[in-house]
């Protein structure tokens, strides 16, 4: 009985160990890099009731990397990776809440790329060949007067970089570009004000 | 009369294990092959095993892994290692009396090896930089222990039930931390 309990103890023991494992159970077709200002919004002096803000996305396919003296390729480090998506959110103040403003098929004006709403924002910015970039380009309509705000961290670890990752598949190197964009105060929100 | 019976059939069993002791002592060689391996891990693991004078004995394992679950997570980057064989050479010592059924601890050495990839940046031939995927093979060698219990059925047909872990040591960026040694194995010993 007593060996097998040190039996039973070995297994945990190993257990353990495997689960501490540092190299085996990561992801490891991912690579992230820096380059500042992919994203821009559209801002405006003043908004009145029917304005859009537009978030616009153009990515060239050749892309400045910082410390390094050739330019990066992201088409090519991700296997032609058909599209590179973010999120984002524009919210309205209520009371003391914060509200996703509804953005459907009425309420936005697509010009390039893919959205999607649900509890933010999907953003697809889709390869274009004529161009040879990545193109998103959308509008929400501030339907109502009040507080806005906008911002890029719902599904981000930083309140103040737009976190783009690559579509890519068939086992591609999936491409995260993290970038700024204009006008985000020190807590990653555009403020703005509806008349 | 009744204690003469029951001394007869005590002597007769007491015989008969001393038999069986010695026909298994006699037998100083074991192949084995490892079921749970083949199944569960598409590993192919084959053991021999010399058994020695006072309870040791000494042998060696090897692997040879095919397994598509495990190439498939290689390949979509859930691992950035394919290990491919494993050379484990070991050291056992039983620690039971019984010779047809015992536990025993096993000191292992492993010498690994496998592929390993890792993403690099590249220039193509117009001077444009990207990241790649880059392959290459791995080796190592590792440390380890087991414990593990054994039962002969028949004084010759072995079955193995064996639990241990070692850790790589020399180029563990590459190769997996853990070097795992869990298996049920069927053998044969003459």
């Amino acid at each position: 009985m007593k060996i097998f309990k040190i039996t039973f103890l070995a297994a945990l023991v190993l257990l353990v160990f495997t689960g501490c494992d540092t190299n085996d159970d990561d992801f490891y077709n991912s690579e992230y890099i820096t380059i500042p200002n992919l994203v821009q919004i559209q801002t405006q002096a003043t908004y009145n009731v029917g304005d859009y803000l537009y978030v616009n996305a153009s990515i060239n396919r050749l892309q400045t990397e910082a410390g390094q003296t050739t330019q990066l390729d992201i088409r090519k480090t991700t296997n032609n990776a058909p599209s590179f998506s973010f999120s984002y959110m524009l919210e309205k103040k209520v009371n003391a809440d914060w509200i996703l403003v509804d953005a459907n098929l009425s309420t936005i004006d697509l010009d390039n790329g893919q959205f999607e709403s649900g509890s933010f924002y999907n953003a697809t910015a889709v390869f274009d060949t004529q161009s040879d970039s990545y193109e998103f380009l959308n509008g929400v309509k501030l339907t109502t007067t009040g507080q806005y705000r906008l911002s890029f961290g719902y599904n981000s670890s930083s309140t103040n970089l737009v976190e783009m990752r690559s579509n890519s598949v068939n086992g591609a190197i999936f491409l995260n570009l993290l970038t700024t964009t204009n006008n985000l105060d020190a807590d990653g929100f555009y403020n703005f004000t509806v008349n | 009369m009744k204690k003469i019976v029951i001394l007869f059939l005590f002597g007769t069993l007491y015989l008969n294990a001393q038999d069986k002791v010695s026909a298994i002592d006699s037998k100083k060689n074991e192949f084995r092959v490892d079921v749970l391996s083949a199944i569960a891990y598409g590993k192919f693991s084959i053991s021999y095993e010399r058994f020695l004078a006072k309870d040791f004995s000494v042998g060696i394992n090897s692997n040879f892994s095919n397994s598509t679950k495990i190439e498939d997570e290689f390949n979509d980057g859930f691992r950035n290692n394919l290990p491919k064989y494993e050379f484990n050479p070991y050291v056992r010592y039983a620690l039971s009396k019984s010779k047809s059924r015992y536990y025993f601890v096993e000191a292992f050495a492993s010498a690994n090896g496998g592929d390993y990839k890792e993403i690099v940046r590249a220039i193509d031939a117009n001077g444009t930089g990207y990241y790649t995927i880059q392959k290459s093979k791995y080796t190592d060698f590792g440390l380890g222990g087991s414990l593990g219990y054994k039962m002969y059925i028949k004084e010759a047909f072995a079955i193995e039930f064996i639990v241990g872990f070692g850790s790589n040591l020399t180029n563990r960026d590459k190769s997996p931390d853990v070097i795992s040694r869990v298996g049920i194995n069927l053998g044969y010993r003459f």
